[in-house]
């Protein structure tokens, strides 16, 4: 009976008996998270890695470069008539992976930048290296976010504006109209000028991306009427352009190769102003593999960018011998395997293969030929400075300040060309310019917006049309760009997107 | 001071012992016809030590002291226990009655057991015969087709792979609708489970079974607990059914030695058809006209040349299929030996397995061990004791992709890459070759997985003063560790890409439970029977998942054992945990009045730590009634019915089969690192979920009304089960807007309702001692329908170009590369369950049309571009508006069969036995996601297609109205057509077994000698074009039904069984 009495009692006592059902996971919360200063800058380096991947980097350069006008590609099939040439590269966009890719991973970063907008403190003044540590992350996140809908809302124009973690009951959100867009870029930007103070180190950018960002922000609005806030005019917005590029003036320096801009030997140099930092040990970069032509390198390659022919011509054309030619274009080289010449046009005069009738752009080829694993370590720059010396002379163009020939002959000087195109009337330079960005930056990120930021007539004549009606046009090798403003201005919002939003149906 | 205490004591009593008197009972005990009962007990009662036993002539004398009670009780197994009154007597003599209770049927439920006839519940029991056992790899086989309501959907070629078990249709929409299991009352419930998935590119690494380690030949029997009056009782995890499996125990009486031994082998029965060599030139040579080229290849009598320029080169030619394709042989053996005494019995069982695949890296090997003892340690307690251990380690499961791009996968490969092959290919097309030749798979590629596993408990059930009353503390759990590599050598696509590629994975699961139970089951006046318990449970689940993968490897030779040969870290050593636990109290009345009504209630409380406190504590009860009309006299007089009863149950029962933690928000490390300006790395930090603090369980309402007859002393039997089934507050995890900055959430979100027929019938016909005939059949309806999606918003959804506000939202997207990217699958209030859409087609656009769509020319597949416009005003839609988008997109198919169907049957003469077992499905569509490639001829010079795509291609001068040109591409497309649905019904020859017992001589050593042929898988009758029908694929994803993406090969399985008795 005692024994009846101890099991009775056992299970009564168990029965009330809270036994243990508190959670204990394996990570970090919020506050651990955003609270110290080293973690925080773990989660800093969150944001960038987001900006880093698949998505953020080679699709997204895929598909701004695909939206160009300049680039045909032999991703899905060594053929003009790819489901990629056939559409994005053709201006005429349809639902395609790598923007729907881009536009998933840039919002990824938005989240993380949210995060850490949303957790960290900043201090007005800040003195001690702890205050200034978060000032400065806090700026960059700002800074990030900036140009995440700065490149997003360049592309496919009314957009979802988050500017705060979702949960689980605020998932969906509708498009936000451009211009509120770039409203909240100008803030972010601002609120990143005055709070990055270069405390996290070098590798990451200084307040100066932000002077430059607003810039280019200013110069789009400048000539988008649409977009423009009341009261403030075409002159003004230039002045405005100005007025931060100049902040920014002096503070970087040109490095003499121009090269030496595109290989992992010379990477965060005096001309980067914004640059994403790759590391083959950090397995971040595929940019080697997908871009690096057939049995140029060791490992896997993919040559997946080539630019138009007539590009290529242009710029011989425009300066013979620049050699800025060497370091964006490839169209000769020896296998690596076998020690075979391998020639691409204009190497190879026949432009009859597809494969061989376009240049490969060179840039983000792995420059390694013994290079073997799929990952690479070269950087990516997002902002570098002879792009704000073409920015500050075309806005003084603009503004006909009397600076515009200087800057621009900074950047011919560095490859010894001469300026002698832009010795004629504003109009006149203000080509020039244009094609300048072209000659000088092809191919790393900004062609998509220059193209198209004068509106679609300069659209059509200098980029499609120019294409369109070249000499050595082939429509066997050849893509005929889409001349239809309706269709070549923006992207679609992609499916994965109408798909899940409730509020957003196209 | 003890002592002292003692020995007074003794002291006192001495006079009483000293004084006491004796006298002899003697007495014979009969069974109910009048004849002895050797070995009946007879105890004087309140006693513990007095009793005696019959002899052969059921005799017995017995000295009772006169202080003790006098009364006798006398017992035998199978009879019932009587109390004579011998204090005015010293010779009596009485016939025992049978308990009918004793011999009833007992079957096993949920925290105990239960006569047969009490049952209120729909429970399948599952028979499970040792040729059947021999012949089964795992516990999920012996399910299919053998009971009502069940579907089981495996792949017959592929040793190891995952088998799924669904329960009455789509319980719910989240990864798991894995049933529960439960073996000898500890909660296993893996199925599905395996380590966490590290591809590499666009790989999707194939879940391999999570129940192995369960030996189907130690298994007794099987109970599968269907609606809510018989799963209630497990809470917050019943919902999607139970399998109750019981191990074996020994017997009394000498040892018995089983032994068993299989030879078999495993071919392919079922290829995909494609080009032959000669075919595919052509078909390169024709692309290489369409672009303007030289053709690639040449033709001579020596053979078929490759090369445009130069001096073409020599090919070889393969049928991959025939040369990837061969018989896997098999072996397996095992020795089980069990006995018992008064006391106790043991069952301890041993066993090797050594299978192989059809390809010829890919084995499974396996030993186990099990252990089983009863043992009652007094009178008033027994302990219980189960083990089992298990080892196994397999190599390259063959099997399809998960949801990787279609050229990366062995599936895709072996079907497709290209028959014609040069070993000096110097061509600068090859550069878009991103497929890996099959002979690498063979040969470069290892999936090598090491598990190891113990499943135990140990029981304590005391016997408490107050008749019937039990009290039972049970302790056990499982333990089950697995290291999965994966290495891709560098003539793999991933490989050459990585310059050698591993991936190691580890899981580490221990559960442990620890039960107390009160058991009361007690008969009183006859009439009433109770059948109740009360418990109290804990079960802990500590998990813990390691992923590492490295890549670019200096030597290739070690493969997947030296990891430190890598020199890219590609994912950091991560450990992924996922801690549960959860504490109940539960309990259960089954009464029963004058074995016609039965009553069963049940009420389980859970407490679950993976919801926030608000949401963790959940009660679930359930209520049922059951007449037992057979044994009304007006039902008995009509002389037709030996058993009829008649049921009907209420409950509500929960789902939880979610991840831990997802209430919280997890700031973990990422995946890749980021770079640092010193040419090194940082570890970046980032919210890796987004947490929905308000995460609850499913909950499942069910309402059961069914019959159980047997008729003419069981020569037809069976049962109709009618059921109703609503989930709500679905638990799914769920894609979100991408623009959220993240890609899915766990929700609760929407109901589904299930209604279903299950019907069961069995025939025994002829049963004498040399004929048995039986046979019988299976067939269940279910309809799962969406009930509400009341969480979705209101969106414009297309049917047939008619724009609707629904509620809807779309299954997960199928494939990471070009093709197929896109949900196959949408969910819509008020349909069924995830049907297909997306675009009908209408033949092919042909030279003289006029009304291209989408830049569409002569030879694209023509998508019907739906009636949205009133072009002439009169109020009908007559035209589309010129445009295929994604509003063009209508429902295609549906992927939930009508019914599902199983039947045997069975025939023993003299010492010939035969068995049959079928089972099907009726009414599914599939998405055959193979044929988006193999079906059109896309022009890319390296895969190969079918040869009804390329002969029957439309080409300028051949117009085809079936087949699209030579060049046309799905890449790009935004949905299915409905080019790709097909009907998914099959019906399979699941087992047939042959077998004959060897005559032994009653003097030989051996009992029984049993030999047997049996055919596994034997024969699918479909009109699927894949390799088989019973699609698996996506065997745990909720949010895809019905897809067919790079799915395994079937495979039939021919074993010579011999089974051995001492």
């Amino acid at each position: 009976m005692k024994n009846y009495k101890i099991i009775l009692l056992t299970f009564i006592g168990l029965t009330f008996f809270n036994c243990d059902l508190e959670e204990n996971p394996i990570f970090l919360d919020a506050k651990g998270t955003y609270s110290n200063l080293e973690i925080a800058r773990g989660a800093l380096d969150g944001i960038y890695q987001s900006m880093s991947v698949y998505g953020a980097q080679e699709q997204r350069i895929f598909a701004v470069n695909g939206f160009s006008g300049l680039f045909v590609t032999r991703k899905n099939g060594n053929s003009s008539n790819n489901v990629n040439n056939i559409n994005l590269f053709s201006l005429k966009p349809t639902y395609d992976r790598d923007s729907d890719a881009m536009w998933r991973t840039l919002y990824v970063a938005i989240g993380r930048a949210n995060g850490a907008i949303a957790n960290i403190n900043t201090t007005e003044s800040p003195t001690d290296k702890s205050d200034l540590g978060f000032n400065d992350i806090k700026g960059q996140a700002h800074l990030i976010r900036a140009w995440l809908y700065l490149s997003l809302v360049r592309l496919w124009g009314d957009i979802p504006l988050r500017l705060e973690l979702p949960d689980n009951e605020n998932l969906s959100k509708p498009k936000s109209l451009a211009k509120d867009v770039y409203a909240q870029i100008i803030a972010d930007a601002q609120t990143a000028a005055i709070l990055i103070n270069g405390a996290t180190g070098p590798g990451y950018p200084k307040q100066y991306a932000a002077n430059m960002l607003l810039a280019k922000v200013y110069m789009t609005l400048a000539t988008s009427p649409d977009l423009q806030t009341d009261g403030i005019s075409e002159s003004q917005y230039w002045q405005l352009a100005y007025d931060q590029a100049i902040m920014v003036y002096g503070q970087y320096s040109l490095v003499s190769d121009y090269s030496s801009l595109f290989t992992d030997k010379f990477e965060n140099s005096t001309e980067s102003i914004f640059e994403l930092q790759m590391s083959q040990d950090a397995a971040n970069s595929q940019m080697g593999r997908n871009y690096t032509p057939y049995k140029y390198k060791l490992g896997q390659h993919f040559g997946w960018l080539c630019v138009h022919a007539d590009v290529l011509l242009d710029h011989m054309s425009a300066y013979p011998n620049d050699p800025r030619i060497e370091g964006t274009y490839l169209y000769q080289y020896n296998r690596v395997d076998n020690g075979n010449l391998i020639n691409i046009y204009p190497a190879l005069q026949n432009r009859n293969q597809f494969g061989r009738a376009n240049p490969y752009l060179f840039k983000f080829v792995e420059k390694d030929t013994q290079h073997s694993n799929q990952y690479g370590s070269q950087n990516l720059i997002i902002y570098r400075y002879a792009d704000l010396l073409i920015m500050l002379a075309e806005i003084s163009n603009e503004l006909q300040n009397g600076e515009q020939l200087g800057y621009v002959t900074e950047v011919l000087d560095r490859v010894g060309m001469s300026n002698a195109a832009y010795l004629g009337d504003q109009s006149s330079f203000r080509d020039a310019i244009m094609r300048e960005y072209r000659y000088e930056l092809l191919g790393e990120g900004e062609d998509s917006n220059n193209n198209r930021r004068r509106g679609f007539d300069y659209f059509l004549t200098n980029t499609i049309n120019k294409h369109n009606n070249n000499p050595i046009f082939s429509p066997k090798v050849d893509l005929l760009l889409s001349t239809d403003s309706a269709q070549v201005m923006q992207l679609p919002i992609p499916l994965s997107e109408i798909n899940t939003n409730e509020f957003i149906d196209n | 001071m003890k002592i002292i205490f003692r020995i007074i004591i003794l002291l006192i009593l001495t006079p009483l012992i000293a004084f006491s008197q004796s006298k002899l009972i003697t007495g014979t005990i009969n069974d109910e016809s009048g004849l002895p009962l050797p070995g009946a007990t007879i105890q004087v009662k309140d006693s513990n030590n007095l009793g005696a036993i019959t002899n052969f002539n059921g005799l017995f004398t017995l000295e009772v002291p006169s202080d003790a009670k006098q009364t006798l009780i006398i017992s035998y197994i199978g009879y019932m226990s009587e109390e004579v009154d011998v204090s005015k007597k010293l010779i009596f003599s009485i016939n025992l009655q049978l308990d009918n209770d004793q011999l009833e049927e007992v079957v096993v439920i949920g925290y105990g057991t239960a006569l047969k006839k009490d049952i209120s519940g729909s429970i399948s029991s599952v028979l499970v015969n040792d040729k059947v056992a021999t012949q089964s790899n795992s516990v999920d086989q012996l399910l299919q087709g053998r009971a009502s309501g069940v579907q089981v959907i495996q792949n017959g070629a592929s040793p190891g792979s995952g088998i799924s078990v669904k329960i009455r249709g789509t319980n719910s929409l989240r990864g798991n609708n894995e049933p529960l299991y439960v073996i000898d009352g500890i909660i296993i419930s893996s199925a599905g489970e395996d380590v966490l998935p590290t591809g590499i590119g666009n790989t999707g690494q194939e879940t391999q079974n999570g129940l192995n380690g369960i030996n189907p030949r130690d298994i007794e029997s099987i109970q599968v607990l269907k609606d809510a009056s018989a799963t209630a009782i497990y809470g917050s995890r019943g919902a999607n059914g139970v399998v109750l499996i019981t191990t074996k125990k020994g017997t009394s009486g000498k040892p018995k030695i089983n032994t068993f031994h299989t030879n078999s082998v495993r071919t392919v029965y079922r290829k995909i058809n494609v080009l032959d060599a000669f075919g595919y030139a052509n078909y390169v040579n024709e692309i290489d006209q369409i672009t303007g080229l030289n053709p690639r290849y040449t033709f001579t009598e020596e053979g078929i040349f490759v090369g445009r320029e130069g001096t073409p080169t020599l090919t070889d030619q393969y049928n991959w299929q025939d040369e990837i394709y061969g018989d896997g042989f098999s072996q397996k053996f095992g020795v089980s030996a069990s006995g018992g005494g008064e006391n106790g019995n043991y069952y301890i069982s041993a066993g090797f397995d050594n299978q192989r695949g059809v390809v010829t890296n890919s084995t499974f090997k396996s030993s186990d061990i099990r252990i089983n003892l009863n043992q009652d340690l007094n009178e008033n307690l027994k302990l219980k004791a189960r083990i089992s251990g298990f080892i196994n380690n397999s190599n390259f499961a063959e099997g399809g992709d998960l949801d990787g791009g279609a050229n990366r996968s062995f599936v895709r490969n072996v079907i497709a890459y290209r028959p014609v092959i040069s070993h000096d290919l110097d061509d600068i097309n090859s550069e878009d070759d991103y497929t890996t030749n099959p002979f690498s798979w063979q040969k470069d590629f290892s999936d090598i997985s090491k598990e190891t596993r113990f499943i135990g408990s140990v029981a304590l059930t005391y016997k408490l003063p107050l008749r019937g009353l039990t009290y039972q503390i049970k302790y056990g759990g499982n333990i089950r560790t697995k290291d999965r590599r994966r290495f891709y050598g560098f003539s793999t696509y991933q490989g050459l890409n990585a310059n050698g590629a591993l991936q190691i994975m580890t899981k580490n699961a221990k559960t442990h439970q620890f039960n107390n139970i009160i058991r009361f089951n007690r008969r009183f006046k006859r009439k009433h029977r109770v059948n109740a318990m009360l418990g109290v449970t804990y079960d802990v689940r500590s998990i813990e998942n390691s992923i590492y993968a490295v890549e670019d490897f200096l030597t290739m030779q070690l493969t997947t054992n030296q990891p430190a040969f890598g020199n890219v870290i590609t994912r950091p050593l991560t450990f992924v945990r996922a801690d549960q636990q959860i504490f109940s109290i539960l309990g259960r009345v089954n009464y029963t009045f004058d074995n016609k009504y039965i009553l069963t209630a049940t009420v389980r409380r859970d407490g679950v730590s993976k919801f926030s406190k608000d949401n963790r504590f959940g009660v679930f009860p359930s209520l049922a009634l059951a007449w037992n009309a057979g044994n009304e006299d007006f039902i008995k007089n009509l002389d037709v019915f030996k058993s009829l009863k008649i049921r009907a149950g209420w409950g509500q029962i929960g789902n939880h089969g979610i991840g831990p933690y997802g209430t919280l928000s997890n700031y973990g490390v990422l995946n890749n690192l980021y770079g640092n300006s010193s040419g090194g790395t940082n570890v970046p930090i980032a919210l890796r979920n987004l947490a929905n603090p308000d995460l609850t369980w499913e909950t499942t309402e069910q309402v059961n009304f069914g019959l159980d007859f047997a008729i003419l002393e069981d020569i037809i039997s069976g049962n109709i089960d009618v059921y109703n089934k609503t989930t709500k507050d679905l638990l799914q995890n769920s894609d979100i807007p991408p623009s959220s900055g993240f890609t899915r959430i766990l929700v609760n979100k929407g109901s589904i309702t299930n209604n279903g027929i299950e019907l069961a019938l069995n025939f025994n016909p002829i049963s004498t001692d040399d004929i048995e005939l039986s046979f019988g059949g299976n067939i269940s309806f279910n309809k799962t329908e969406i009930a509400n999606l009341d969480s979705q918003p209101l969106q414009g959804f297309y049917e047939n170009g008619v724009m609707t506000d629904r509620r809807f939202y779309y299954g997960n997207t199928i494939s990471r590369g070009a093709i197929f990217r896109y949900p196959a699958n949408v969910f819509v209030e008020g349909e069924e369950s995830s049907l297909f859409y997306g675009f009908k087609t209408n033949g092919i656009y042909q030279t003289n049309d006029t009304d291209f769509i989408n830049g569409a020319v002569p030879g694209d597949v023509r998508i019907v571009d739906q009636l949205t416009e009133d072009s002439n005003g009169d109020g009908t839609l007559d035209s589309g508006d010129g445009v295929i988008d994604e509003k063009d997109r209508t429902f295609l198919g549906n992927p939930n069969p009508d019914f599902v169907y199983g039947f045997n049957f069975n025939l023993k003469y003299k010492r010939w036995n035969l068995s049959a077992l079928f089972n099907g499905v009726y009414g599914n569509d599939i998405a055959n996601g193979m044929s988006l490639q193999l079906d059109n001829a896309e022009g890319r010079p390296n895969a190969n297609i079918s040869p009804a795509a390329y002969n029957n291609a439309w080409r300028p001068d051949n117009s085809s109205n079936t087949h699209p040109r030579i060049g046309y591409t799905t890449r790009g497309q935004i949905a299915i057509t409905d080019r790709i649905i097909e009907d998914g019904s099959y019906l399979k020859l699941n087992n047939l077994t042959i077998g004959y017992d060897i005559p032994v001589s009653e003097k030989n050593f051996i009992d029984n000698l049993n030999v047997y042929i049996a055919g596994q898988n034997l024969f699918t009758w479909t009109n699927y074009s894949g390799y088989d029908p019973e699609v698996s694929t996506f065997l745990y994803t909720g949010l895809i039904n019905g897809v067919d993406w790079n799915g395994g090969v079937n495979a039939r399985n021919i074993l010579l069984g011999l089974n051995i008795k001492f």
